[in-house]
């Protein structure tokens, strides 16, 4: 399915991150607060985009990232996130991440990852 | 790497501040993180985990008292060559990690290791009985499944005290989670994915409270029966515990599916944790012994 799902505890970045995917012509197709509702959601919608931080509630970010994996989902996939060590960041594109960003959100930085194409690099971005 | 201005909010979450301020409260192990890996290098000798563990001389001294312990040689051990060559590595491993880890002297620390050390020798006797396929050590998940507690022990002090936390009971998630938005599972994982102990932890650690959902992640067999042999033990634990005699009939039925699943009846699972009960709380003298 065409659309983003997003995963995120913090109910006010999830409206950020849902107002920037409108703003570029995706559509919301579910949003998890929690690693275990958002693997649920991922296998029911299969979406094309998964915006998710890493510090997650029942799941972690990085075990959400390992299930899709194993579980053969591959949506374009942005971390959004506090965590900044290098480790973390490594994990996530071993993990498939198309993009790092670090919260507080960059907003304008986001559009640009959602409107890039798959294979771009990686980018990681400090606050 | 690119350098973007930030804008937005800055505030973190419960949890993110949380685990942001994790290496505060409980520092990573790293005695016993160079430890397993030298234990898990086939390259290594027996001098090379002399050599790590004799950098921290109070826990060696804690490893010895164990070693003599009645619950493993029976006779004075008095130095780590000797430890090793009485109970092999295998074992020093785990003496080691107990000897770290089980200390404190808060009432919680005393009643959570008293617990998570009679899990862990409940899981290896259930092992014994279910034999599930080869895997993670399962006297270290028990051990460590509820690390977790520890963390928001040393993390809210007061904040957590207030809520009168009984390691083990099904209720504890609900209660941290309603306080806090998170809870000692969340922690926990969070905790025991940094310091990289062994892979197949972090889901222990996470699920154990749930342990079929490990069903909807597709973790390898071994992965997912060592989250339902802990959560087994622990459930285990509670129906044969004098504290908690009024258990959830949620947690009764998780206790009868889960035995069913790992080949156990129920009145094993409470021998295994009645037997574990008892080598914990020799375990305990020892190490508080003078």
């Amino acid at each position: 399915m065409a659309g983003v799902l997003i995963v995120d505890q913090s109910p006010g970045l999830a409206r950020d991150v849902a107002a920037v995917c409108q703003s570029v012509g995706l559509s919301v197709v579910g949003a998890a607060r929690d690693g275990l509702d958002a693997v649920d959601q991922a296998m029911r919608l299969r979406p094309s985009h998964l915006v998710l931080d890493l510090l997650l509630p029942r799941l972690s970010g990085t075990q959400l990232l390992a299930t899709l994996r194993r579980q053969g989902l591959s949506p374009l996939i942005v971390v959004v996130t506090a965590i900044t060590a290098r480790e973390s960041i490594l994990a996530a594109r071993q993990a498939g991440a198309h993009a790092y960003l670090l919260k507080p959100l960059a907003t304008a930085r986001l559009i640009e990852v959602l409107s890039s194409r798959r294979g771009d690099v990686v980018a990681a971005i400090t606050g | 790497m690119q350098v973007v201005p930030t804008t937005g909010r800055a505030e973190l979450t419960p949890f993110e501040d949380a685990v942001d301020r994790l290496e505060l409260a409980v520092a990573a192990p790293v005695v016993i993180q160079r430890l397993l890996a030298t234990i898990a290098d086939p390259r290594s000798s027996v001098r090379d985990v002399e050599a790590v563990l004799t950098v921290d001389p109070s826990l060696v001294m804690r490893v010895l008292k164990l070693a003599s312990s009645a619950v493993y040689a029976r006779r004075p051990v008095r130095d780590l060559g000797g430890a090793i060559r009485t109970v092999g590595l295998h074992e020093l491993r785990r003496l080691a990690v107990t000897a770290h880890f089980a200390t404190g002297k808060s009432p919680l620390a005393r009643e959570l290791w008293a617990y998570s050390l009679a899990v862990a020798f409940a899981c290896e006797r259930l092992a014994l009985i279910g034999r599930p396929p080869p895997g993670p050590d399962l006297f270290l998940c028990g051990l460590l499944h509820d690390i977790g507690t520890l963390v928001l022990d040393r993390l809210l002090g007061e904040r957590y005290a207030r809520l009168a936390i009984v390691p083990g009971d099904g209720r504890q998630a609900d209660l941290e989670r309603a306080a806090f938005g998170f809870d000692h599972t969340d922690l926990g994982a969070m905790a025991v994915a940094r310091w990289n102990l062994f892979p197949e932890l972090e889901p222990v650690v996470q699920l154990h409270h749930d342990p079929f959902a490990a069903d909807r992640l597709g973790l390898p067999a071994a992965s997912q029966a060592a989250i339902e042999l802990v959560a087994l033990a622990r459930l285990g634990f509670l129906t044969t515990s004098e504290v908690l005699t009024d258990g959830e009939p949620a947690e009764v039925d998780l206790a009868v599916a889960l035995a069913g699943r790992r080949g156990v009846t129920m009145d094993q699972a409470c021998d295994c944790a009645e037997e574990g009960r008892a080598q914990a709380a020799a375990v305990l003298g020892a190490l508080t012994a003078a």
